[in-house]
């Protein structure tokens, strides 16, 4: 590259958001104003790339956004009652394989295979972990290996150097248009404008492979977008951490908000109207509050949807042990599509605590006639359920009891409590192992009431952490391990439906004769509902929400409430809540 | 944009990229040069080090009946090995979850979690290989280490793997199906007919060259993001910076490729078509879970491993793999052993009877079938290790002798964090054989292992156990 490039790859990327060619989908009013101490005229014409005034790019250690991008990537301070997550470390959340092939599809129309996006090893590693925690991620080798297999799969698909001049609106084989395309992609695939450094490295792979023997403009073209998405621009979603005061919060910039509305309600990168509106600087609230109405009103919003309700329901990671590979997908299947038909977007929607009452589910053949239910029909069916003896909520469904691979109430009282009421249950400590041996080893073959008495027996301390977690579940012994109803276990031992709900401090809160009665009572409580709330913003955040963060819930769940207690309502509360567009920089090093 | 003025005006980083492999690899030529030329203070045999990692623990009441206990199968080589009757890492286990991941992810590592499913820091195996070659493995196919094993059904990533990065996350999930060890250790390991195709076609010159461009590229990204000028947190930071040094390790393959000589030397291996996996088995897929596993015949299980083992020894002759991890189940796991083994040799036996042998023989604790599991357990450990002595190489001792095996389990007796059992074989002489009866944390066993390497910055923070060094 012969041309001082730090100015050209800023220019090129808002030349790129003002073509007019470029942003069919802008909103009304032409598309993307530039930032304020941006040369307006630069910004409106492909190939206008003022080269005779390069950009020092400062000195190391200075501050790397090139003179101008500041108006898109410098934010405010942070609003009124601003408080982002409390556990920010490590926001770098790599895209989950669902995310990395929504981008692909979206922005290059490539449709990768599952036997493709297998390669990438499975997003959570944590039993209970949501896809988008990032601290769920753990990385190895073979990441890199499918990364760099599934750019050079996904580039050989597209014609790269075309796909270049038709965000950028250059299509001459030049430098400068090598130049504003790759300004242009790297607008997309890195959701943000170019840095000057970035600009600069990618243009130097396109001259060194361009220059090769036998290379062409296109090779050039190919190798940047092979490599942008090798890049952790691309494969990570990363804030500036550093702007700021650090320790403080700060607004998040337009680009930032953009993209964590994107992935939150698509599962992918923002579109061209979503880059177009960021690049005019950080989002006014009607702004966000319009974006999200049209992102919800996009049927992209589905991919969401399915992705937080599979994980809340454990049934991502859920391996079905005792049951066939067949019914094991029904089950994964339908316990994800009860909630989504009733708690979804663009559905007739029910009220959230519903969820817990409900007597339809969605069935397939198999699992029906599992539950003693009369067929009816082919495919998966809405089964009302309310003749099937204990049979009412989400919890009941045999997908989501089968999932808990258990019928011990420490196992499914665990699981319950954490997922359900977002209750922390800590570890035994290391003393109690002997003793947890001991008491295992004793209870080995007891029903799970009757195990579950002898452990309560033995009193303090086991009595003090148990009771606060297994009577949520004693109310469902008489569930087998696949969900199914049964009033005596193989042996022949009468099962109860008796229980109780506690307290976090391990009081009750109410005897319950059947699981029906628990299920209201569950529905009854705000705890569950605020529970949700909870789930649904880690989901968003992409960090598990903790204690602190409730300011963030209980906001949530004023706007869900005025919503009708809907799921939507909730995804829009959170979507335009504060939490979203704040970020804690970083400690200083 | 190519133009008369482009091809003169690189300067020493486009130069280096555009050149290709070979230049890249001109300052760490050691690295880089063909294997048997390297290496030469063993004797032209590559360093290795591979942990073998078996769940639930020996005591050490059961380790000292010697022939006569579990450890039985081993003793062949208690004149060769370190055997450790009394190790603990009681003071370790921290950073949350049950026991079994607290525990698991101390196992190799010597310190406590850093948070819950992240070890403290990076695995022996990973720390030497890291330290010797930081640009990459140098074998034929570059490829940096390979995890395999037999485990089912666990939640924790530390429950499983013994495989953990420089930052402490969690590293390759253990490979189960023999025929997938296979896939990663030769996939990309040059066959005759590869080495002929090469010096038909060029290899695709172009794609070459371009590949290379494109990762060095995008590893300046990396670096960028760890620079100076980086907007990125230190959390993030030590995100980006695992994935840029594991990238480091993938780059190699790329220059070794280019290297026809290397191809043509490592050709002369003969390796079979494929590899079957033992049939009858139903955990090779199953997914990590909370509770419940599949069930396998002891039988089926052993052959599994062996499988495994087969290759991962194949591996190893071949110079396609010098860093590596191997498990045979681990504490917490869930895989319902069915069948009765019987140890003969020791008068013992155990009959699985469904369930996973950490519920139904160490919660209950009856000390005939924990003698009798471990006598199986020690078993798959000393197959690996015959399979290792009888591979001869060319400083005319053995792969065993050769590579630093370090053979290890989470618990002593039962949960309990002391008392645990460790052996060191091989080392190339650099430790000393002999009964090690004093209480000593992980830590201070794994720092010994790395000084004996001369690395003397692992940060495992443990205390020398000199009369251990040779």
């Amino acid at each position: 590259m012969k041309k001082p490039l730090g100015r050209l790859g800023f220019v090129g990327a808002l030349a790129l958001v003002g073509c007019s060619n470029s942003l069919g989908d802008a909103p009304a009013g032409g598309g993307v104003t530039p930032p304020a101490t941006q040369d307006e005229g630069s910004a409106s014409t492909p190939g206008d790339t003022n080269t005779e005034n390069p950009v020092d790019t400062g000195e190391p250690g200075g501050n790397s956004i090139p003179p101008g991008l500041e108006g898109m990537l410098d934010p405010p301070l942070a609003p009124e009652g601003a408080t982002p997550l409390a556990s920010r470390e490590a926001f770098a959340a790599r895209l989950t394989r669902q995310q990395y092939a929504n981008v692909i599809g979206d922005l290059l129309d490539v449709e990768l295979a599952p036997d493709d996006l297998e390669t990438i090893p499975p997003d959570a590693t944590h039993e209970d972990a949501f896809v988008t925690w990032s601290g769920g991620q753990s990385f190895s080798t073979s990441h890199v290996e499918a990364y760099s297999a599934l750019a050079r799969r996904v580039a050989a698909e597209v014609d790269a150097a075309e796909l270049f001049g038709a965000w950028s609106g250059c299509d001459e084989q030049s430098a400068d248009c090598a130049s504003e395309g790759i300004a242009a992609a790297g607008l997309r695939l890195y959701r943000r404008p170019l840095r000057t450094e970035e600009q600069e490295s990618m243009e130097s792979l396109f001259d060194v492979v361009e220059s090769l023997d036998d290379a062409t403009f296109a090779d050039g073209a190919d190798a940047v977008l092979r490599a942008m998405l090798q890049t952790p621009q691309f494969l990570y979603r990363l804030d500036d951490e550093t702007l700021g005061t650090p320790g403080d919060s700060r607004r998040t910039t337009g680009f930032e908000l953009a993209s964590r509305l994107s992935f939150f309600l698509w599962q992918s990168m923002p579109d061209e109207e979503l880059l177009a509106l960021a690049s005019q600087g950080p989002l006014e609230e009607a702004d966000v509050e319009a974006q999200v109405e049209r992102m919800m009103n996009d049927p992209r919003v589905e991919r969401s949807l399915t992705t937080f309700w599979r994980d809340y329901t454990l049934a991502s990671l859920a391996s079905y042990p005792t049951v066939e590979p067949d019914v094991a997908d029904d089950m994964r299947r339908t316990v994800v599509s009860t909630i989504t038909r009733v708690a979804g977007v663009g559905v007739d929607e029910i009220p959230l605590p519903s969820l817990f009452t409900t007597t339809e589910m969605v069935l397939s053949p198999a699992l029906a006639e599992m539950l003693g239910l009369e067929d009816i029909g082919e495919g998966d069916q809405v089964y009302d359920v309310s003749g099937s003896p204990q049979r009412m909520g989400i919890l009941t469904h045999p997908g989501y009891l089968a999932g808990l691979g258990s019928t011990s109430f420490v196992g499914r009282g665990k699981a319950m409590s954490e997922r359900i009421l977002c209750r922390t249950i800590p570890s035994p400590p290391d003393a109690f192992a002997e003793r947890l041996s001991e008491v295992a080893g004793l209870t080995n073959g007891e029903t799970p009431r009757g195990a579950s008495e002898f452990r309560f027996a033995q009193g303090s301390p086991c009595v003090d952490c148990h009771r606060t977690f297994e009577p949520i579940a004693m109310a469902f012994e008489q569930f087998d391990l696949q969900g199914r109803y049964t009033t005596e276990d193989d042996e022949g031992r009468d099962l109860f439906s008796t229980g109780y709900l506690q307290d976090v401090d391990g009081s009750s809160l109410g005897d319950v004769d059947d699981v029906t009665e628990l299920m209201e009572l569950l529905a009854d409580r705000v705890e569950t509902e605020e529970c949700i709330a909870e789930n649904l913003l880690s989901f968003a955040s992409g960090l598990k929400a903790s204690t602190a963060d409730l300011g963030a819930i209980e906001l949530a769940s004023d706007q869900y409430q005025e919503d009708g207690q809907t799921f939507s309502g909730l995804v829009r509360a959170i979507a335009t809540s504060p939490q979203l567009q704040s970020i804690k920089v970083a400690a200083a090093e | 944009m190519k133009d008369s003025n482009m091809k003169n005006g690189f300067d020493r980083r486009l130069f280096l990229r555009g050149a290709g492999a070979a230049l890249i690899g001109l300052p760490l030529l050691e690295e880089f040069a063909p294997k048997k030329a390297f290496a030469q203070d063993n004797g032209g045999v590559p360093r290795r080090v591979l942990t073998l990692s078996f769940g639930l623990g020996i005591e050490t009441k059961l380790q000292n009946e010697g022939v006569n206990g579990p450890l039985q199968p081993l003793m062949k080589y208690a004149d060769r090995m370190a055997h450790f009757t009394n190790l603990n890492n009681d003071h370790l286990a921290g950073g949350g979850g049950t026991p079994h991941f607290r525990v698991g992810a101390t196992q190799f590592v010597g310190r406590p979690q850093r948070s819950f499913s992240q070890a403290g820091g990076p695995s022996i195996e990973q720390i030497v290989k890291n330290r010797l070659h930081p640009n990459g493995v140098p074998t034929v196919t570059g490829l940096p280490s390979v995890s395999s094993g037999i485990w089912s059904r666990t939640g924790a990533t530390a429950q499983y793997t013994r495989h953990w990065n420089e930052d402490g996350s969690a590293g390759e999930a253990p490979r189960r199906r023999p025929s997938d060890v296979f896939e990663r250790i030769f996939s990309n390991f040059p066959r005759e007919s590869d080495a002929e195709n090469v010096a038909a076609e060029g290899l695709a010159l172009l794609e070459q060259r371009k590949q290379q461009s494109i990762l060095d590229a995008a590893k300046e990204q990396y670096q960028f993001l760890l620079g100076d000028r980086s907007y990125l947190g230190k959390a993030s930071k030590d995100r980006i910076d695992n994935h840029l040094q594991t990238i480091r390790q993938v780059e190699t393959r790329l220059v070794e490729t280019d290297r026809v000589g290397g191809i043509l030397e490592a050709a002369e291996c003969a390796l079979p078509d494929d590899v079957t996996d033992p049939g009858g088995i139903n955990f090779y897929d199953a997914p990590s879970g909370p509770t419940g596993g599949p069930e396998v015949t002891w039988e089926d299980a052993q052959a599994a491993f062996r499988g495994i083992a087969d290759v991962m020894a194949l591996g190893i002759s071949c110079d396609a793999v010098r860093f590596g991890s191997m498990i045979f189940y681990g504490a917490g796991g869930h895989l319902d052993f069915q069948g009765t083994y019987e140890a003969a040799e020791i008068g013992a036996s155990v009959r699985f009877s469904g369930g996973s042998p950490h519920d139904n023989i160490f919660h209950d604790y009856d000390e005939g079938s924990v003698r009798a599991y471990q006598h199986y357990s020690i078993s798959q450990m000393v197959y690996m290790l015959d399979l290792l002595d009888a591979i001869q190489e060319p400083n005319g001792k053995s792969a065993l002798d050769n590579t630093l095996v370090v053979i290890g389990t989470e618990y002593g007796k039962n949960h309990v964090g002391e008392g645990i059992f460790h052996a060191v074989l091989g080392g190339e002489g650099r430790f000393r054989p002999g009964k090690y009866d004093d209480e000593h944390g992980f830590e201070d066993l794994y720092e010994t292992l790395m000084q004996g390497y001369g690395i003397s910055d692992s940060n495992i923070d443990g205390n020398l156990i000199s009369e251990l060094l040779v």
